[in-house]
């Protein structure tokens, strides 16, 4: 039964993975939004699934499950902010509607339109409330998805037993880039995941006794009595404690103990601690749950900064409130005035968190996004962007679409190829109407040519000269050889500037992409 | 990686779903991710079927708080798009959500090519045309999509 279930998924793998070419138009479940009243619609049209992400993200979000048959990308989709696309970070609810987005993408997007954006309610900032569940979630949701990816990376791709060791099962993963096991070999990725999985209660279960509701009170009475034996300091044998046996041996001290001490319940951890070491724990336990939560005490809460009129401020004072915070005051007005909002926006995003970061830390992310922005914006200086001036003739413009389009010839041609193949691989198009199929096919495959006399002559003596011209350069014999994944990949591929381009050159296969996302610490 | 974290700096793309929209794909161009070279196909069953549009996508510094600017490379005749290729679509200006990707603004897009809006026509002609003489409308149509082919 595991095993059938493993394989109805497996097929998802290779679809799911890759850009999937089974959809044929006018069935897409995307609907395109509609050009009026697309207010209502917006929620239920793009669907959380759909939603995507930043180049690196982008790998991670189709890749961020390996095929368990269980539907982990449902909620995935679920604990993703609409605005970013990633995880949520300082989950911020709108309570008009309910929708949630991370604290400083909402906070900066209501800085543009004071209104939801999925579904355009009005909002202000003061609205926001924490949904600090979402918080705990994805916390627990990404350690759960990490679990996943390292099982799969440390299960051997070759049908073999599981005493195959970790360490040559990583190897060869590295060494030759194979592509996902099939069906038959990745019976073993999910059977190791069960029995790891049974491994990992077994031996929690062990280590507490069958005991599984106390797993948090036990886990307190590890603290406490590490703390009292630093207190008094005889108690070693306790204090030592590190491994999950201690669960086991403090039981014997503390029978010991109870023989002779009076133990009163700690008001914070409810343990009973013994009479005479009462206060010194409370104290413990008081700060380290001050340290763990800040909620208890509201008084920690930092109070998010407030907007500040920038048309009333000087260029002095300007400069002196950015320095007040570390911040650069390099730059015309404009970036400056950019810089102070920007932090505004990431200081008051912390102050939801519970555990805030330091205005120095705020300082240093922001510069780090400042030079990621400039490195942006220096490439889109470098490349010839297109730029029209009112006055500019049909003709002119038509100059700077050509060559526009001659410059990116090759790009186009792959983007063409993509939706061709997605078409040609659906094979569902046939059915639908026989001609759009064979202009298709004329221009993915010169061999296709017979259907030539089905168009005006014109028509295809201008597809002709495309196939020639492109022949030249390779391009056009080479990829039909290709797998159709590795091409409609190969783009997602480049975009992620640095960390991504020594990629291009790996053939991309599903591993590789596994390895990858392992790299990125995902 | 070093964009990880909230507020997107670069473009997200949606086109590498498991069920990517149909017709339609997109990529940044070579050396500039804020810049995206696309490619919309006609949609089936109208007058634009068949063809293959070429369109770019700048992405300004203020994405995804504020829309970019969409354009067609390829020759156009459409009641909403204007001589210099760029398009009047209410979700590329008032009604942008930072929520949209490039996936869902080419279908848009797509859409909106066999579903005109011609109260607020961006080519005057193509938008009398449209509601006068459908004829001659999907007759100046297919003119450009037959010159969608040969314009790589």
């Amino acid at each position: 039964m595991r095993s059938s279930r493993f394989q109805e998924a497996s097929p998802r793998l290779r679809t799911g993975l890759l850009p999937c070419p089974g959809v044929r138009l006018g069935t897409s479940p995307r609907e395109p939004l509609s050009k009026a009243g697309h207010r209502g619609s917006v929620t239920s049209r793009r669907p959380r699934s759909s939603s995507a992400s930043p180049p690196v993200r982008v790998l991670r979000r189709h890749l961020r499950f390996p095929p368990f048959p269980w539907n982990t990308r449902a909620v995935d989709d679920l604990l993703r902010c609409g605005i970013c696309f990633d995880y949520f970070s300082i989950a911020m609810m709108i309570p008009q509607c309910s929708h949630n987005y991370c604290s400083l993408c909402i906070r900066k997007f209501l800085s543009y339109k004071t209104q939801c954006p999925t579904c355009c309610v009005a909002v202000s900032e003061s609205d926001l409330k924490n949904n600090r569940t979402l918080d705990e979630l994805v916390k627990s949701f990404n350690s759960a998805r990490k679990q996943l990816f390292q099982l799969v990376l440390d299960t051997p791709l070759i049908s073999s037993p599981l005493a195959c060791s970790r360490h040559s099962a990583g190897k060869s993963h590295v060494r030759s880039p194979v592509s996902w096991p099939v069906v038959k070999e990745e019976v073993p990725v999910i059977d190791s995941f069960l029995r790891k999985e049974e491994d990992c209660t077994s031996t929690r279960a062990d280590g507490l006794a069958g005991t599984d509701q106390k797993i948090f009170k036990t886990e307190e009475h590890h603290n406490l009595y590490s703390s009292s034996a630093e207190v008094d300091g005889k108690d070693n044998e306790v204090g030592s404690q590190e491994s999950p046996e201690c669960t086991k041996s403090h039981e014997k001290p503390s029978t010991s103990v109870v023989k002779v001490v009076k133990k009163v319940d700690c008001p914070v951890c409810q343990v009973a601690i013994p009479e005479q070491y009462i206060n010194k724990h409370l104290d413990s336990c008081l700060t380290r749950e001050e340290k763990k939560d800040c909620l208890r005490s509201s008084a920690h809460k930092r109070k998010p900064m407030s907007k500040v009129v920038y048309n009333l401020l000087s260029d002095r004072d300007l400069k002196k409130k950015l320095k007040e915070h570390g911040l650069s005051t390099h730059g015309t007005r404009q970036q400056l005035i950019k810089r102070h909002q920007e932090f505004v926006h990431m200081y008051n995003a912390q102050c939801d968190s519970l555990n805030p970061k330091s205005v120095a830390e705020v300082v240093k992310e922001l510069e780090k996004n400042e030079k990621i922005r400039v490195q942006l914006e220096f490439n889109k200086t470098s490349e010839n962007s297109l730029t029209f001036t009112k006055d500019q003739t049909e003709e002119e413009i038509d100059e700077i679409h050509t060559d526009y389009r001659n410059k990116h010839r090759s790009e186009f041609q792959v983007l063409v190829d993509q939706v061709n193949n997605r078409w040609k691989k659906s094979g569902k198009r046939k059915t639908g109407s026989a001609q759009n199929k064979e202009v298709v096919t004329v221009k993915e495959l010169p061999e296709a040519t017979e259907h030539k006399e089905e168009h005006q002559t014109a028509v295809v003596l201008g597809k002709a000269q495309v196939l020639k011209t492109e022949t030249p350069d390779g391009k056009r014999s080479e990829s039909p050889s290709l797998e159709e994944g590795q091409r409609s990949v190969s783009p997602a591929f480049s975009l992620s500037s640095e960390s991504t381009s020594r990629l291009k050159t790996l053939p991309v296969t599903s591993s590789n992409i596994c390895i990858l996302l392992h790299r990125m610490g995902s | 990686s070093s964009t990880d974290g909230p507020s997107r700096l670069v473009p997200a793309s949606g086109l590498l779903q498991e069920d990517p929209p149909v017709g339609v794909s997109g990529a940044p161009s070579e050396n500039n991710i804020m810049q995206w070279n696309a490619v919309i196909f006609g949609p089936e069953g109208t007058p634009f079927e068949d063809g293959t549009f070429k369109l770019v996508i700048e992405f300004s510094e203020e994405y995804p708080n504020k829309p970019p600017t969409v354009r067609f490379l390829s020759k156009m005749f459409h009641p909403n798009v204007y001589a210099d290729g760029s398009i009047c679509l209410d979700i590329l200006q008032n009604r942008w959500s930072p929520t949209y990707d490039v996936s869902s603004i080419l279908t848009s897009i797509q859409s909106l090519l066999d579903e005109p809006n011609p109260n607020s026509p961006a080519n005057s002609q193509a938008a009398q045309l449209y509601q006068e003489n459908k004829r001659e409308y999907e007759k100046r149509v297919s003119a450009i999509v037959e010159q969608s082919w040969n314009d790589s």
